[in-house]
């Protein structure tokens, strides 16, 4: 079964913790392996358990062994966080939109200036916004987080309207750009990875992918979106100061 | 779209001004600034890929941590993490050892923005540390003007449209001072010769009316050659030359007694009536120039060989002279107050004794790294901190370079790229590039200043030098009170206007370092050096005889010096010149320039190619006893039979380094007015075989 | 077509320094394989004496274009002034007119999967400007002309170097000053 087939808030929420984990493991870093994993794990669970998507226990094994792991087994995989996605060497799967979807293959393209304005349509922009690319993957996986939030708040008031204003945006948002290299970046990943947890991410990552359905449709914006309040595990997002 | 006024803070005689297209906070475009009358609007192929620089993936973008140092394990820290981490190894070293000697700067000129001087004051407000000192690319030619005229200092480049004779000795202009064709190119409009000599017929020779092809380390043989030609057709300017100079008559006297055409001939390889030919032209051409380049310098008798060409400009006149000169570079425009650089030692700081009984800064010589830096005792050397510098790939004796970072306790790179140094560090500090800095630029080939607006925010976490050490200051100052003197105020604008005075404000025509924001200035000084025969030796005038040199164990005439043999080993000479691509190891590893020079090549003459059955494009191994490397050959008769040709540089994902066969041998100068005797890097010699 | 816009390159004033092929990647941010102008190395063989001689070529417009003959989907259109304009629009990517191109000039984009080749800076044309690698150009090498009958009879002007492909099959819009070579005192 796929996302959106089923869209019971439970569903939603389960989708929603795994793109939460997801973001936190890529923004915390390798450093914080320790506190990133086993929240991975268990969104990863859940998917398992209500959507059963194909070869995920796998990946779900792999994690569970290692979110169990000795100090001396977590300093390799932080090394290997950093060979592949940070530095400072050139890392290997460069975590930026516009770095896969840019034939230029430079950060700071014209992807992340477009998710900046879909970020500053719902009164959010990136913490770290002009230092860092606004298309960094956590700051993208929690802003798709937080539309599925904007869906499950307002399916609990029976805004009907809402629902279909927020799965419209979340389309517009997957098919435009988080949906369209993360595949990529997962392939990246699963050529590269030295060691078996970033396989099974990259296995994680790419069944993320294929749970989506290939829906491209326009989004068809109104002013839905006043000064939120962040759930405090978000890290990436932050209001917008600057009033339009 | 908003502009920005950058100047490139590269170590290039251009130093091109820039015009810089950003929006929404992102850099979108770079162009020459048309303001900048040197530059006029144009930049180089390395500066049109300064967009792929910022925003490259590959860039350094978080402090981070080696553990240990060599072995590819990377752990990402926080500023503040790894400004502690230096600093308690700082204060360590201090306790352990009574004093913070045992910390060595190594930096030089990978930006030579004023501001980034702010690296060397980060180590003064530390207390007394141990600094590389010198310079490895020109000393040689600083100190021979230094001994002549009282310091180097060049006429304006524009002024080139003025000559009516040009020389460029060992100089490479289409390669590393393009922005000056169109000057030369109007002087040849107008009927101006160009003479190149060289012993790499390069882009630049290729345009010659006449190209020499000189033995190597010879040039000042044809130099004398020349004068002894001009002496014997009375073609002297005496009266400018007795009235300017002392030591003349003495010098006159030795080029009757020891210098015959013949001689010259031979040892340089050039023909008599060739040496004829141009001694005439030059000295009866009014006025003529000689633009002597840095190439030309470094071999061990490089410095003797720059005095007898300044001889050569004095004897005919052709000094203090628009459309004349002996040309080599300037400092006239740098008298910034380096504000960022002047910090005083923390009280009760202990240092090295020096032989006059001052106590300050322990140096060691930059151009020989390694084996001085190994070599310190009481105390030893056991942290380095790079900055602006890559000796991982730019020193001699890289193996040397290697082994003496593997028995350093601790060291700190500050750096945008992997490059071997960091490979070799504990902690990598991400650096700003000059887009995201203010900093103000001066050239020490043409006459104007520019000044470096922040254009965007800094990338990700790279911080300037000076906001560095602002945080060591900070950090060190809460860990130990009192142990570093660095201000910790100050945002980076504020730091950039502490760096002009009266002086540099009146030579540049302003009242306020904001007027530069509107363009680049030109400095209000003659357009000829020593037109107003005010030279800066201890007699005031030009020192043919030169006591100094004689003082320091050199000739104290411009006589001849022989060159440096070559071994029966290794008969080959590798010259390792300055690439087109690439600015030292800077550039070369951008994607663009990947695109447009791939890989790294030597260039062989054909003969000696035949001799060792290598064929166009096979590899070749050169090696000496220092250590090999392996090349793609390019067969081409721009070299000479016993001359092989490869361009220093640092390609992406490559252990390409031509410094694996070069010695740290000394150049014959640099120790009057640098510190430390240059490097005859082209002084090199190996023994090449398919690979 | 009222008249042909084209380049002129001087070798003898050319001294390879790409500043051409680096100004028009920069004026366009185009990605790092596709090289709009490139700076060659003109053979050394083929002239009296060794030395280093270049010439810069972008695409020539030439007056019988071969990639616009052999699309298969119009993607090339030939201007009033003599420019031969890609529409990567248009475009499909099958490579034909890299394979028809005697000088190789259009540039296949294999992240793009579609080509791209330089359009003589048409919209700075149309603006008055000049294109960017002319006005790139440090020692002056590198003119936009017309090329006409009276150009051609300039003393001097070529119309092909060695080692180029006979200006016959496309009729480039390309000329040269030839490189000049000095007196050379050699060691070999």
């Amino acid at each position: 079964m796929k996302f959106f087939e089923d869209s019971s808030s439970q569903a939603l929420k389960i989708h929603c913790e795994l793109l939460l984990s997801l973001s936190q493991f890529f923004a915390k870093g390798g450093e914080k392996l320790p506190h990133t994993l086993s929240p991975l794990l268990k969104s990863c669970l859940a998917v398992d358990n209500h959507f059963k998507p194909d070869q995920l226990y796998l990946s779900n094994e792999v994690l569970a062994n290692y979110s169990q792991a000795n100090g001396e087994e977590y300093l390799l995989m932080l090394y290997e966080f950093n060979r592949l996605f940070v530095g400072p060497r050139a890392p290997v799967a460069p975590p930026y939109e516009s770095v896969h979807l840019n034939t230029d293959h430079l950060v700071m393209g014209e992807q992340t200036l477009t998710v900046r304005k879909l970020y500053r349509r719902e009164n959010l922009q990136a913490v770290w916004q002009r230092h860092e690319p606004d298309d960094f993957i956590a700051t993208e996986l929690e802003f798709a987080a937080y539309l599925l939030s904007r869906i499950i708040e307002a399916q609990t008031v029976r805004n009907n309207a809402k629902v279909q204003l927020y799965k419209t945006l979340y389309d517009e948002f997957w098919d435009h750009h988080l949906g369209l290299w993360l595949e990529t970046f997962a392939q990246l990943v699963a050529q590269s990875a030295k060691h078996p947890v970033f396989s099974a991410l990259s296995s994680i990552l790419s069944t993320l992918s294929k749970l989506h359905p290939s829906n491209t449709k326009e989004a068809n914006y109104e002013t839905f979106a006043p000064q939120i309040s962040r759930r405090s595990s978000c890290c990436c997002l932050q209001p917008n100061p600057i009033q339009l | 779209m908003q502009t920005f006024r950058n100047v490139c803070p590269r170590n290039c005689y251009d130093t091109c001004g820039m015009i810089t297209y950003v929006q929404d906070g992102v850099l979108k475009k770079v162009e020459g600034d048309p303001k900048h009358g040197y530059t006029n609007g144009k930049l180089c192929l390395k500066g049109y890929t300064y967009p792929r620089r910022v925003y490259s993936p590959d860039r350094i973008k978080y402090p981070m941590k080696q553990s240990p140092r060599g072995s590819g394990n990377w752990t990402r820290i926080s500023w503040d993490e790894a400004i502690d981490t230096i600093a308690k190894k700082i204060l360590d070293l201090k306790k352990r050892y009574g004093s913070t000697l045992p910390i060595c700067l190594d930096k030089y000129s990978g930006n030579f923005g004023i501001v980034h001087y702010g690296v060397e004051g980060t180590m003064s407000s530390i207390g007394y540390t141990t600094r590389a000192v010198g310079t490895p690319c020109w000393p040689a030619g600083i100190d021979a003007q230094t001994y002549d005229f009282g310091t180097l200092y060049s006429n304006d480049p524009e002024d080139m449209v003025n000559t009516k004779y040009l020389i460029l000795w060992g100089q490479n202009a289409a390669w590393t001072a393009i922005h000056s064709f169109p000057f030369i190119n109007q002087a040849r409009e107008r009927g101006t010769k160009l003479v190149v000599i060289d012993p790499i017929l390069t882009s630049t020779a290729s345009k010659a009316d006449l190209y020499i092809q000189i033995n190597p380390s010879t040039d000042g043989a044809l130099a004398l050659g020349m004068a002894r030609y001009i002496l014997d057709n009375n073609w002297v300017d005496w009266e400018y030359a007795r009235a300017n100079s002392l030591g003349f008559d003495e010098w006159v006297n030795y080029l009757k007694a020891e210098i015959t055409l013949e001689w010259a001939s031979e040892k340089t390889g050039v023909p008599k009536d060739i040496i004829m030919e141009i001694a005439r032209e030059y000295a009866t051409t009014k006025p003529a120039s000689m633009w002597v380049g840095y190439g030309m310098q470094r071999h061990t008798n490089g410095g003797q060989n720059v005095r007898i060409i300044d001889a050569l400009g004095v004897m005919t006149g052709n000094v203090g002279k628009s459309g004349g000169g002996v040309n080599y570079g300037h400092l006239e425009t740098w008298g910034f107050n380096y504000n960022a650089m002047v910090n005083s030692a923390p009280q009760g700081s202990k240092g090295f004794v020096g032989p006059d009984g001052k106590v300050g800064d322990r140096s060691i010589n930059i151009n020989n790294f390694a084996k001085d830096v190994s070599a310190q005792s009481d105390p030893p050397v056991k942290m380095l901190w790079l900055a602006c510098r890559n000796p991982g790939s730019q020193d001699p004796d890289t193996h040397a370079i290697e082994k003496m970072f593997a028995s350093m306790e601790f060291v700190v790179t500050v750096d945008s790229f992997f490059n071997k140094t960091v490979e070799m560090s504990d902690i990598v500090l991400p650096a700003t590039t000059h887009f995201e800095d203010w900093d103000v630029m001066a050239s020490y080939w043409h006459y104007w200043v520019g000044i470096n607006q922040r254009a965007i925010d800094p990338l990700f976490e790279s911080k300037s030098d000076v906001e560095i050490a602002i945080e060591l200051s900070q950090k060190m100052n809460a860990l130990q009170p009192g142990s570093c003197t660095f201000p910790t105020s100050g945002t980076p604008e504020e730091w950039l206007a502490k760096e002009f005075n009266p002086g540099i404000q009146q030579m540049l025509g302003i009242n306020n370092y904001k007027e530069l924001l509107n363009g680049p200035r030109k400095a209000k000084i003659p357009a000829a050096a020593w037109s107003d025969g005010k030279f800066r030796t201890p007699s005031k005038k030009i020192e043919i005889h030169s006591d100094l040199a004689q003082k320091n164990g050199l000739p104290a005439l411009p006589i001849w010096v022989e060159e440096m043999k070559t071994p029966e080993k290794y008969p080959i000479r590798f010259m390792t010149p300055h690439p087109q691509h690439a600015l030292h190891s800077q550039f070369q590893n951008l994607d663009w320039m990947m695109t447009a020079n791939p890989e790294p090549k030597v260039e062989i003459h054909p003969v000696l190619a035949a001799k060792y059955g290598i064929a166009e494009g096979a590899m070749v191994k050169i090696y000496n006893d220092l250590g090999s490397i392996t090349v793609k050959a390019h067969l081409t008769r721009t070299t000479s039979p016993n001359v092989i040709v490869s361009y220093e540089s640092w390609y992406k994902n490559s252990n390409f380094n031509v410094n694996y066969t070069l010695k740290a041998t000394p150049s014959d100068m640099g120790k009057q007015a640098t510190g430390n005797d240059g490097l005859a890097f082209h002084d090199n010699f190996v023994m090449i075989e398919r690979a | 077509m009222s008249k042909q816009l084209g380049f002129l390159h001087n070798s003898e004033k050319c001294v390879g320094c790409r500043g051409c092929e680096m100004a028009c990647k920069n004026e366009y941010q185009i990605d790092p394989i596709p090289q709009w102008r490139k700076v060659f190395q003109l053979r050394e063989d083929d002239f009296s004496l060794p030395s280093r001689m270049f010439i810069s070529m972008a695409c020539n417009h030439c007056a019988h274009p071969e990639c616009l003959r052999v699309c298969p989907v119009e993607a090339y259109t030939k201007r009033d002034d003599g420019i031969v304009v890609h529409d990567p629009e248009r475009c499909i990517g099958c490579r034909l007119c890299t394979m028809a191109c005697p000088y190789d000039r259009p540039q296949f984009n294999p992240a793009k999967k579609k080509v791209e080749k330089c359009n003589l800076c048409y919209q700075r044309i149309d603006q008055g400007e000049k294109p960017a690698c002319v006005a790139a150009c440090i020692p002056g090498a590198l003119a936009l002309v017309e090329i006409t009958t009276s150009l051609d009879q300039k003393t001097g002007v070529l119309k092909t170097l060695p080692g180029l492909p006979s200006p016959q099959i496309t009729t480039p819009s390309l000329r040269f000053v030839g490189p000049k070579q000095g007196k050379q005192i050699r060691r070999d």
